[in-house]
């Protein structure tokens, strides 16, 4: 019963944060979007200015976002495949072996950052321990 | 049993999370069920540690270690950051929600946010990481090191009765 009702309020707690983040997201979408030029509604081709939103021109037959551009929604007109295109990344293919070097990367972020977490109060503490008494 | 529960629970979420977090690695449907899972546990974590989460926030605004109050602190972003990454994943599903039976449209701003939350939770889970070095280090001691050291050595009792039937 404890835990139905742990259980119950994290959901709560879940739903209502995340009814908030939609809300603010729709509110901010609508005013112009995070995009500079709007963002394509599902089925519409982005119409903004393409220099300042940072989109490359991806050919007569779709527009392509840069690499780690964000923005993009695979809104383009499909290709001869019957794919999206656009949507700036997460779908085009990477070489071989590069896949695994950016789940290292994200390692080294978390090694990193556990290393300075760590470390830092250590180096303070003995920096303190080193200083003479009139310092103190 | 509490520390080995919750020794996995935390061991799979983190796995989990860097699966999901690399999409080129797994495939996009793959990619959206491990996020759910990863959502779910993560909920479950939450609710492993219910009694610290409930008194740290009662005693935030009162007087506390400053090493609380900043892992209050990047806990609360952390779980801003995974419902804001897990809700945007949602409704810019391809795979898990039209298995479902449910489409739902698609829109740049999705796009850009979960991109955005998605970095925001690797740092914070970072963070988090770091905050609880201590913890970690102890637990993994005690539940890998210790027994995989325990199978390597003789204990005193079996030494003892060796020497004594040696004796005889």
């Amino acid at each position: 019963m404890k835990i139905l009702g742990r259980i119950l309020i994290v959901l709560l707690v879940t739903a209502a944060f995340g009814t908030a983040i939609y809300f603010i997201a729709q509110a901010i979408s609508q005013s112009g979007g995070l995009l500079p030029g709007g963002n394509p509604q599902p089925g519409e081709e982005f119409t903004g200015d393409p220099l300042s939103a940072g989109i490359v021109s991806g050919g007569e037959d779709g527009i392509q976002l840069p690499e780690g551009g964000g923005g993009g929604s695979g809104n383009g007109p499909r290709d001869g495949s019957g794919n999206r295109r656009g949507g700036g990344g997460g779908e085009e293919e990477l070489p071989a072996g590069q896949n695994w070097l950016e789940l290292l990367k994200d390692i080294a972020i978390i090694g990193v950052v556990t290393l300075v977490v760590v470390l830092i109060p250590k180096v303070f503490r003995r920096k303190k321990a080193a200083l003479p008494l009139s310092h103190v | 049993m509490k520390l080995i529960t919750n020794f996995i629970v935390d061991a799979v979420v983190f796995v989990g999370f860097l699966l999901v977090n690399e999409p080129k690695i797994t495939n996009q449907s793959i990619h959206e069920w491990l996020g759910l899972a990863v959502f779910v546990t993560l909920l479950v974590h939450l609710i492993l540690h219910w009694k610290w989460v409930v008194m740290k926030m009662l005693s935030f605004f009162k007087k506390m270690p400053v090493r609380d109050r900043i892992n209050f602190i990047v806990d609360f972003i952390f779980f801003l950051a995974i419902i804001t990454v897990t809700l945007t994943g949602v409704l810019m599903s391809k795979s898990a929600l039209p298995a479902l039976g449910i489409s739902v449209g698609h829109s740049g701003t999705w796009k850009q946010l979960h991109s955005v939350s998605a970095d925001a939770s690797l740092y914070t889970l970072a963070l988090h990481f770091a905050l609880h070095w201590s913890w970690i280090i102890a637990a993994f001691k005690r539940l890998i090191i210790q027994p995989i050291g325990r199978l390597f050595r003789k204990t005193p009792k079996l030494a003892a009765v060796s020497v004594r039937a040696e004796n005889e």
